[in-house]
């Protein structure tokens, strides 16, 4: 292997240690299933590879991981309710067992948007830039999600 | 408590319940280099097409037989690549009934005009001209079956972008195969279409130049005020209005006829 393909795998292999757990749990408790979020990571890594002179300059590559992630995730539920006559909620809830359930069901019960933009900012702990590069955003939408949906957060659990 | 702190608090006590089991960066890393070869050939071979389609194009140009007659001492390149090319081998082999002549004087026809398929006839924008409007587009025609959504299936093939004989032609498009089935729905409510995109944007690398945008938008709407009872339309990505128009470095809009 030549010296760039040596940087390109031993740097991808790296990132892959470091941000595999923390963009799955954030999958999770944004779906509510582990399952589906190892679907949904592991697909958004092998994407990442395939870009990964882009990804790996950008900012927060972990950033781009996770919004991947959540996209195909959302697509999944998408397509199994397409071919399911049972409806198929948005969020695949495997275990009701949560420490704080109130407020998790308040964060699940969020816009989508919202939803995403809370657990990306306080899970993962993406900066509103970082957040605004990965989502592809502008900062303002950023900054309008984040407050609109704590102000609901703070009316549900007041 | 403040709120901020109740929410990091509870979502980091409620991930540490999901462990996965994740399978190693060399999968991924087999996988992703497996589809970055594929995109590459389908690229390579979609470029050959390009290229057959040209010299076939150049090829039925009344005059344009290998001597000067075309266009003077100034375009040897189409010359010499007739006499390496012939026609007959160039002509794209679009799935089409009604294959180009191979007659160096024949003009090109659109590939999909004579489709013996029974359907409704729907219309798509691409852009064409010189290059001096980048809003400038052309309509070829499209065949949606009987049963299908015309909307729908006009945004469907829109997407797929213009075929080799339509490119060689004059039309041109960033759509392309890799933006094909890229359309999640196409819905009218009180005629307002919303037109709803995978996240196409990774593939689409040049819609937000200024030129870009215009051509795209331009393909768009020209496609989707085809239909009478569109009076306005929005474009999303996933489901978000933002999302597109920051992408065109722009504002969500949404367009009047």
């Amino acid at each position: 292997m030549t010296g760039p393909d040596t940087l390109r795998v031993e740097s991808f292999e790296a990132f892959y240690r470091r941000a595999w757990n923390p963009v799955h749990r954030a999958v999770a408790v944004g779906t509510g299933s582990s399952d589906l979020a190892s679907d949904a990571t592991e697909e958004a890594m092998v994407r990442a590879y395939e870009r990964w002179n882009k990804v790996s300059n950008m900012e927060n590559p972990e950033g781009w991981v996770y919004v991947t992630a959540i996209n195909w995730a959302r697509s999944r539920l998408r397509r199994r309710k397409f071919w399911s006559e049972a409806p198929v909620p948005e969020i695949a809830v495997d275990d009701p067992e949560t420490p704080d359930p109130k407020t998790i069901e308040a964060i699940r019960h969020l816009p989508r948007q919202q939803r995403e933009a809370v657990i990306a900012r306080y899970l993962l702990d993406l900066s509103e830039a970082q957040m605004a590069e990965a989502f592809r955003i502008p900062k303002g939408t950023v900054k309008s999600r984040l407050n609109r949906a704590l102000t609901t957060l703070r009316k549900e659990l007041s | 408590m403040k709120v901020e702190d109740q929410v990091r608090s509870a979502l980091h006590e409620d991930a540490t319940r999901y462990s996965g089991n994740p399978q190693g960066p060399e999968q991924a890393m087999r996988l992703g280099a497996r589809r970055r070869t594929q995109k590459q050939v389908a690229l390579s071979a979609m470029g050959t097409l390009v290229v057959a389609g040209f010299v076939w194009f150049a090829a039925s140009i009344p005059g344009n037989d290998g001597s000067d007659a075309a266009g003077g001492t100034d375009v040897p390149a189409v010359s010499t690549t007739l006499e390496t090319v012939p026609p007959s081998t160039a002509a794209p082999t679009t799935p089409s009934t009604t294959v180009p002549s191979t007659s160096a004087t024949t003009e090109p026809e659109l590939a999909t005009t004579t489709i013996p398929v029974a359907g409704q006839t729907v219309q798509v924008a691409f852009a064409s001209g010189d290059g001096s409007d980048c809003s400038t587009v052309d309509f070829t025609d499209r065949i949606v079956a009987e049963t299908d959504d015309p909307i729908l299936g006009a945004f469907q093939h829109l997407v797929g972008g213009p075929t080799a004989t339509e490119v060689a032609g004059g039309l041109g498009s960033m759509f392309s195969p890799a933006t094909e089935g890229s359309v999640l729905s196409a819905k009218v409510t009180n005629g307002l279409l919303v037109v709803d995109f995978t996240d196409i944007r990774a593939d689409m690398n040049n819609a937000s130049t200024s030129c870009g945008s215009a051509a795209l938008l331009a393909q768009l709407n020209a496609t989707a005020f085809q239909f009478p009872e569109v009076d306005r339309v929005r474009y999303e990505i996933e489901g978000d209005c933002d999302t597109f128009f920051y992408w065109l470095q722009g504002e969500c809009q949404t367009f009047s006829r």
